[in-house]
């Protein structure tokens, strides 16, 4: 069974004072697949939003003082901006729902 | 400061102050076309490249401060945009230069409907497409306050 | 915003009095008496614009005044006219119907360029009332 958040594991039983499975990115704890673990994907994820948010902003800062004078680029840069904040957006509001419902299972 | 940063987060200020200028040069425009048949009139205008200018510098100048784009826009005045309010007010007024040039008609007008046209049109857009920007921007930053994804 | 709809309303308003004028132009090109029925030859009208300034920002176009313009009659020989003179030349007005249309049709082609101006800015104010919304 795959692990992306490293959860099961080292665990051991209920009240040891092992290693507490301290959820995502937690220091010391290695997933259990083999693909990329959480952690970079999302950091991975929120620089690339980051990039395309200041490549909106660098491209309509030029068409406003004249230096470029396409407006097209400027439309699909914004909207590549906006879409990939929109579903970072959206994984972040999934990945709290699914803590949510974690949190709420009782063992 | 977070707060004030939400103002001046990315390409607002240069749309706020992209908007106000279209929105005042639109008034200079139309007196000019108002005037078209005016003996001896003088056609004024607020050159948009000088107005362009000032803007990339100021942006320029946040960029190097603030080390990314948020920050309030230091802009400078110039010889047709004078700053309303006090320092740092974002306020400004345009007072066109006059242009000489042009075609002396009989009657010492020198216009040129199908320019002054032009340079409406061109105005217009310039206003729609500061407003749709911040529009835009404004609308995803709501959207990121309020947590939604529409 | 709404100041630049006054600047193009004022325009709209020069000109179409400028229009009136020249119509009362051709309509009284052979007008030599007055309502009383004395002479006096109909002289031709011109109306004289001039910018219209708030606090040194332009605000439009006003009619200053419709200026009567002395002396804009003709000689024309008719001896059996009632009210020739004694050589037989009568006083008519001097309007060129040809002058008063060419200048009508710039008073049209400018009233239209202030339509398009109004329409502009009301489109632009629209796309400001959308930022709201």
């Amino acid at each position: 069974m795959s692990d992306p958040l490293g959860l099961i594991g080292s665990a051991g039983s209920l009240g040891s004072t092992g290693p507490v499975p301290g959820g995502i990115g937690a220091a010391g704890q290695k997933p259990a697949g083999n693909g990329p673990d959480f952690k970079a994907v999302l950091m991975g994820n929120l620089k690339e939003v980051n990039a395309l948010q200041q490549d909106a902003t660098q491209a309509a800062e030029d068409l406003i003082t004249g230096k470029r004078d396409d407006i097209e680029g400027v439309i699909a840069a914004t909207d590549k901006a906006d879409t990939a904040f929109k579903m970072l957006q959206a994984m972040r509001n999934q990945v709290m729902q699914a803590y949510d419902e974690v949190k709420q299972m009782r063992v | 400061m977070l707060i004030s940063d939400l103002s001046t987060s990315g390409a607002m200020p240069a749309a706020e102050m992209l908007l106000k200028f279209a929105g005042q040069r639109q008034k200079i425009i139309a007196h000019n076309i108002a005037n078209i048949d005016t003996p001896g009139f003088q056609v004024k205008n607020a050159d948009p490249k000088a107005f362009q200018e000032m803007l990339g510098d100021a942006i320029d100048r946040r960029r190097e401060k603030n080390g990314g784009a948020f920050g309030a826009l230091e802009w400078k005045e110039t010889a047709e945009i004078h700053r309303v309010g006090g320092q740092g007010s974002m306020d400004f007024e345009l007072r066109p230069s006059t242009s000489s040039g042009g075609i002396l008609h009989h009657d010492r007008n020198d216009r040129d409907l199908e320019r002054m046209m032009q340079e409406m049109v061109e105005n217009a857009t310039a206003y729609r497409v500061a407003a749709d920007l911040l529009r835009s921007q404004r609308n995803q930053l709501q959207n990121a306050i309020a947590q939604r994804v529409i | 915003m709404y100041g630049t709809l006054d600047v193009s309303t004022s325009g709209m308003i020069a000109q179409r009095t400028r229009m009136e004028v020249i119509a009362s132009n051709i309509a009284n090109s052979g007008t030599i008496e007055n309502a009383q029925g004395e002479y006096e030859p109909y002289l031709r009208r011109a109306a004289m614009f001039s910018p219209v300034s708030t606090n040194g920002v332009g605000m439009g176009v006003e009619v200053a005044e419709i200026q009567i313009q002395e002396g804009a009659t003709r000689a024309e020989y008719r001896p059996e006219h009632p009210f020739a003179d004694e050589s037989g030349y009568l006083q008519v007005p001097d309007i060129d119907p040809t002058v008063e249309w060419v200048n009508g049709l710039q008073a049209s082609r400018a009233y239209e360029a202030n339509i398009v101006a109004a329409e502009t800015t009301k489109n632009m104010m629209a796309q400001a009332l959308r930022l709201l919304a």
